[in-house]
């Protein structure tokens, strides 16, 4: 096991203190690509798999993308700490949970991430703290060029890259912020946020991608269509309407703190209370608590705490990052307490 | 022009329609044209253009439509000869097995990018050598143009300086490919 590096805090994208860092969490670019002549992953059996594997980490190795360049076999590692790159949107569900040889090869320096033989034999992401659509998109392009120096992929000149999943065929690109809307949740502004977006090709989810709950008042936004749009029409559709979301969220909080500033500051206050009396803290209610305290620090109603501190607390709450900092693996009663016990010791009152 | 969802057919109509904002077009056969019309029938419009298909052609959808049971049971499985994807597995799983299966499957696959992406042509960025090949064959087919018109105009000294050119190039060409 190595949690120490894997909480150390030192993953640019998870502190969360980039542009726009009163809404937007963080930015994640991704592009699906495929190498010629090869099955989509789903279909290699593992002998393949580990042939192109090697191929693959070769490739990597030799575009030199960056001085800290890990590499890591998913299919040796532990579920809990496949758990705790998940935790750190390092690598997907699929490549947390899938069987088969797989890996990731990552750059902190440089916050990008490779998944290999996930549900397409390239995953490359670039994850950036705030909202930073263009330098992550350019990141992950960078990568591509030069892995497809080294890799010849599977394209077609009029489907673009071909992918195992039609939904990605194309560009393969898929941009996505995750931003935190408290306000616009309160204020039950979401489904006009969901027609917005849906009418330019995007689409929300939450917090871990699926599903529509906004966990902790966290949405995702990201394009839905892959394919038709060159990758500079697609950054531009993301980017205004994530300025607009940014903006209408900024306006709700005013309007919140107008109208009813005393219901805002009870909210909130009760949130410290529970976070640092409460004896047991399931994820779900966790991060509703951590919600109304960023909402507080960023109104300016709880004395300062660093945002970076808060996303850092976020990421922490998590399972597999519980368990690693107690160091042992805890069933769902046990996390719920170590939680509680942890976070409370975060929240004293002298600690403020 | 070739139908664009089978590739196999003659295109007599065109299926323009408005996704999320983006407009698409595409030329179709008759028969992929019902298919595609009927799967997504409130969104698009039909227009006829050329000369619209003949009435007797022997590959309209009103003939399969007379025996649909018949012609079901007839008909072998489609199935991927690279990797042994049926197009039952497609749609239980959502995924392709290869990058064939997207020629193998291409009227469903069609289908299915006009519903989920209104659009059914890449307009991104190319893998290098593709470009690099492109770029060739732009040069190529320029050299031609020009070797064409030295000869129009018996200019036979240009001529040849162009084929030297020529053959220079598309040895390169073979050499680098």
């Amino acid at each position: 096991m190595r949690e120490p590096e894997a909480y150390s805090g030192q993953d640019g994208w998870t502190r969360g203190n980039g542009p726009e860092a009163d809404v937007v969490l963080s930015t994640r670019v991704r592009l699906a690509r495929n190498v010629a002549d090869f099955h989509f992953p789903a279909r290699l059996d593992d002998e393949t798999r580990t042939r192109l594997q090697a191929r693959m980490i070769t490739a990597i190795d030799d575009a030199k993308l960056a001085d800290d360049v890990r590499h890591e076999d998913l299919t040796q590692s532990n579920a809990l700490h496949r758990q705790l790159l998940w935790e750190r949107n390092l690598i997907s569900r699929e490549a947390m949970q899938s069987k088969g040889v797989r890996g990731v090869s990552w750059s902190p320096a440089k916050q990008f991430s490779i998944m290999t033989n996930e549900e397409d034999h390239l995953r490359i992401q670039a994850l950036r703290a705030g909202l930073a659509t263009a330098e992550a998109l350019a990141c992950a392009l960078e990568v591509d060029t030069r892995l497809d120096a080294r890799l010849e992929y599977s394209w077609s000149p009029q489907l673009g890259y071909l992918t195992a999943c039609p939904t990605n065929v194309g560009t393969g690109l898929r941009i996505s912020v995750m931003l935190h809307v408290p306000a616009l949740v309160q204020t039950r502004q979401l489904d006009k946020v969901n027609k917005a977006t849906a009418e330019v090709g995007l689409t929300v989810r939450g917090y871990h991608g699926e599903g529509s709950k906004a966990l902790g008042d966290v949405i995702q936004i990201s394009n839905q269509r892959t394919l038709g749009s060159s990758e500079a029409e697609l950054l531009e559709t993301v980017q205004t309407m994530l300025v607009k979301v940014v903006e209408y969220e900024r306006l709700m909080r005013e309007k919140l703190l107008a109208e009813s500033k005393t219901s805002v500051e009870d909210h909130i206050w009760r949130s410290v209370g529970t976070l640092r009396h409460a004896r047991k803290l399931a994820m779900e209610e966790t991060l509703g608590l951590l919600s109304a305290v960023r909402l507080g620090i960023n109104l300016k109603l709880l004395p300062t705490m660093g945002l970076d501190a808060m996303n850092e607390l976020v990421v922490l709450s998590q399972p597999a990052h519980q368990q690693s900092l107690h160091g042992k693996a805890m069933d769902a009663d046990d996390r719920d307490i170590a939680r509680a016990a942890w976070l409370r010791d975060r929240f004293k009152p002298e600690s403020n | 022009m070739m139908c664009q969802a089978c590739q196999k057919a003659e295109a007599t109509v065109t299926l323009k329609q408005v996704i999320a904002g983006h407009k698409d077009e595409l030329a179709l056969c008759a028969r992929c044209a019902a298919e595609l019309g009927a799967a997504i029938a409130p969104e698009l419009i039909l227009q006829h253009v050329a000369q619209p298909a003949p009435l007797d052609a022997p590959d309209t959808l009103g003939t399969a439509k007379k025996r649909p049971s018949k012609s079901k049971r007839a008909r072998p499985v489609l199935t991927c000869k690279s990797c042994g994807s049926t197009l039952a597995q497609l749609k239980e799983t959502g995924r392709l097995g290869c990058a064939e299966d997207y020629k193998v499957f291409a009227t469903a696959i069609t289908r299915l990018l006009l519903t989920v992406q209104g659009a059914t042509e890449h307009r991104g960025r190319q893998p290098a050598r593709v470009a690099a090949r492109q770029a060739h064959e732009r040069r190529v087919a320029a050299l031609k143009i020009e070797l064409d018109l030295a000869i129009f105009k018996e200019d036979y000294e240009r001529a040849a300086t162009l084929r030297d050119m020529l053959q220079c190039l598309e040895d390169g060409g073979a050499a680098s490919a």
